[in-house]
């Protein structure tokens, strides 16, 4: 073995230990509990089974729970991804100042915590003092309600949450594209409409599919912005598991949690082979 | 397949970006199934100018017309023309013949004529075997080729190339010019290319047109051009001409620095009326016998002949097919008719 093949041979270790440390060990340890039963008082183990998985399949509704989970976040992600694409085109043709000063906006509002986030909105959206009160104090509507917790305001403020993160990870792609491409189909006759979904959107459809993936991947475990801002019948699965915990369910919680991982990991299969098949077409 | 195209004009065309003037008092024809060639140091507006002619840009000032109408206005598709941009901007999504297809996709033909125009065009670029290859798969020279096809797909009768050739080893970028003047001469159709290259420009086109500093210094055949350039910058641009600051006394020119004879006789092309000039002459429009005296930096073999490169009045010059006896000067004379002086307005 010469020394090429040594530091190749001692790269593959060092990944697999850190795969094995990172991921399968403390997965190991999850699945472990998941198939435990413990005592609620002294969190002592008392046998393993299938129970808390039985439990969670008694009746369809954890199942249903997962789907809107999955179903929302999968809406979150497309409305995110639709709008942080042309506005990420548009930061992209400003000049250097304006466009560092948008990325310095961005990467601030990353910077404030989900809670912080979620209190915001609630002012916002408030009657006391926020856009309801003042809309009502123009008379421009009638009543006296906040306008949260409800399913709007939750899915605004996620999508809220999403945009910044899509749009930083859209932004290097979207400035490595050839400005020319875009010009190259105008002397063609190409509208600008038509150049953005023929030219920009499948030249960029890789780095769109990861931003994708890991909006999908950044939603789906949220819980604090669900909680705080939609109501009982809108909250994310990530709640439930988060009750559970706070009651010491821990075993059935981490069941709950393979189960949602077990249906995050069939979506984005899903969604690899549909979207994430090479860009060239041979024909 | 070009009739009926009256040629393209460009009058008073200015543009300005940020309220920087980058070209300004642009007078150009383009004769119908002609070759011209922008040629010009870096920055100097060729481009701008070319997207003027695409509709890619507006001009600030002035007109744009094909035979008596004016289509300033008019957005880059009602042009009718074809454009190859530096980058080539082939679209990375699509092979080869997706590429060649895009834009006959407007047309709303059917596919299989698309497909059947499109191996028409590749076969024409030798690169039929290519038709299935991802855009990343292929070679410089073949992108380029793809870029030529895609840009003659819509039968254009203007095609447009933004130094199409500058990415491409020397070997490469002979073959391709020679085949794209073929294949204008077959079409019929007019070219207009953007080069800083003058063996690219002068081996192509019937008109080449020089460029400085956002205005046109010459416009002439490659021959009128280094046969009798009309300004200095031309004089020293286009044959990369050796320069000699001189001064005139008693209708002869000298020296600045070592007041040595330069020329007896020489023929003022214009700023008579200065005292300072700058004196071009090719590094083959030497003669043995003469007045001139350099400083011998190196001797080389330059392909064939032998190239001194010396040092004479401040300035490094070539010299071809000259021989030293002493290792560390050289003397040499002028052929006068190769010879072109003007006015140094830049020390005026």
């Amino acid at each position: 073995m010469n020394k090429q093949q040594q530091t190749i041979a001692a790269s593959y270790l060092l990944l697999t230990l850190y795969c094995v440390i990172v991921s399968f060990a403390p997965l190991l340890f999850l699945f472990t509990t998941a198939v435990s039963t413990t005592d609620p008082l002294t969190g002592e183990v008392l046998s393993y089974g299938l129970a808390n998985f039985q439990e969670v399949f008694y009746d369809a509704y954890y199942a249903i729970q997962i789907a809107y989970t999955v179903g929302l976040v999968a809406a979150i992600t497309v409305v995110t991804l639709s709008m942080a694409v042309p506005l990420t085109l548009a930061i992209a043709k400003l000049k250097n100042g304006a466009r560092s000063a948008w990325v310095v906006m961005l990467l601030a509002s990353l910077a404030l915590s989900e809670v912080l986030t979620a209190f915001a909105w609630q002012l916002l959206l408030s009657h006391s003092s926020g856009i309801p009160g003042w809309l009502s104090y123009a008379g421009i509507i009638s009543g006296d309600k906040s306008w949260w917790p409800s399913f709007p305001a939750m899915f605004v403020v996620l999508v809220y949450f999403s945009l910044p993160i899509a749009m930083i990870l859209l932004l290097p792609a979207i400035r490595r594209l050839d400005p020319f491409l875009k010009e190259s189909a105008y002397t063609m006759g190409f509208s600008k409409i038509a150049v953005f979904f023929l030219i920009l959107l499948p030249s960029l459809r890789g780095p769109i599919f990861q931003t994708a993936m890991l909006t999908f991947l950044l939603n789906i475990g949220g819980f604090v912005i669900s909680q705080q801002l939609g109501k009982p019948s809108d909250w994310m699965f990530a709640v439930f598991i988060a009750d559970f915990m706070r009651t010491f369910n821990i075993p059935f919680a981490v069941a709950l949690s393979f189960c949602l991982l077990v249906a995050v990991l069939l979506c984005l299969a899903i969604a690899n082979l549909i979207f994430g098949r090479k860009p060239i077409e041979n024909r | 397949m070009s009739q009926g195209f009256d040629g393209i004009s460009l009058r008073d065309v200015a543009v300005e970006l940020d309220g920087n003037a980058i070209v300004g008092g642009i007078n150009l024809e383009f004769a119908p199934g002609s070759f011209t060639s922008l040629l010009g140091p870096s920055g100097c507006g060729k481009t701008t100018l070319l997207r003027v002619l695409a509709g890619l840009q507006q001009p600030s000032l002035g007109t744009v017309h094909r035979g008596g109408e004016n289509i300033t206005k008019s957005t880059p598709a009602q042009r009718d023309c074809g454009m190859v941009f530096q980058t080539l901007a082939l679209f990375p999504h699509l092979n080869v013949i997706d590429n060649v297809m895009f834009p006959l996709r407007r047309l709303k033909l059917p596919t299989a004529s698309m497909r059947e125009r499109a191996m028409e065009l590749l076969r024409m670029m030798h690169i039929e075997d290519m038709a299935a290859q991802p855009i990343d798969k292929i070679s410089g020279g073949q992108a380029q080729r793809v870029a030529i096809a895609r840009a003659l797909a819509q039968d254009p009768h203007l095609l447009l190339l933004d130094e199409p050739f500058s990415a491409l080893d020397a070997e490469l970028r002979d073959e391709l010019r020679t085949e794209i003047r073929v294949i204008q001469k077959k079409l019929g159709i007019s070219v207009v290319m953007v080069t800083h290259d003058q063996e690219e420009a002068f081996t192509v086109s019937d008109q080449v047109v020089v460029m400085n500093a956002g205005a046109v210094e010459q416009v002439g055949s490659p021959a009128t051009l280094i046969v009798s350039p009309q300004t200095q910058f031309v004089a020293k641009f286009v044959g990369r001409r050796n320069e000699i600051t001189c001064y005139l006394n008693d209708g002869c020119l000298y020296q600045s620095e070592t007041n040595k004879l330069v020329a007896s006789d020489v023929t003022l092309a214009s700023g008579s009326e200065s005292n300072r000039y700058k004196v071009y002459f090719a590094p083959d429009a030497v003669v043995g016998s003469g007045e001139i005296e350099a400083d011998v930096l190196f001797h080389r073999d330059a392909g064939g002949f032998p190239q001194i490169c010396a040092r004479c009045n401040g300035a490094t010059i070539w010299l071809n097919n000259l021989w030293s006896d002493s290792p560390e000067t050289i003397r040499f004379g002028l052929d006068m008719s190769r010879v072109f002086a003007f006015a140094d307005t830049q020390c005026e």
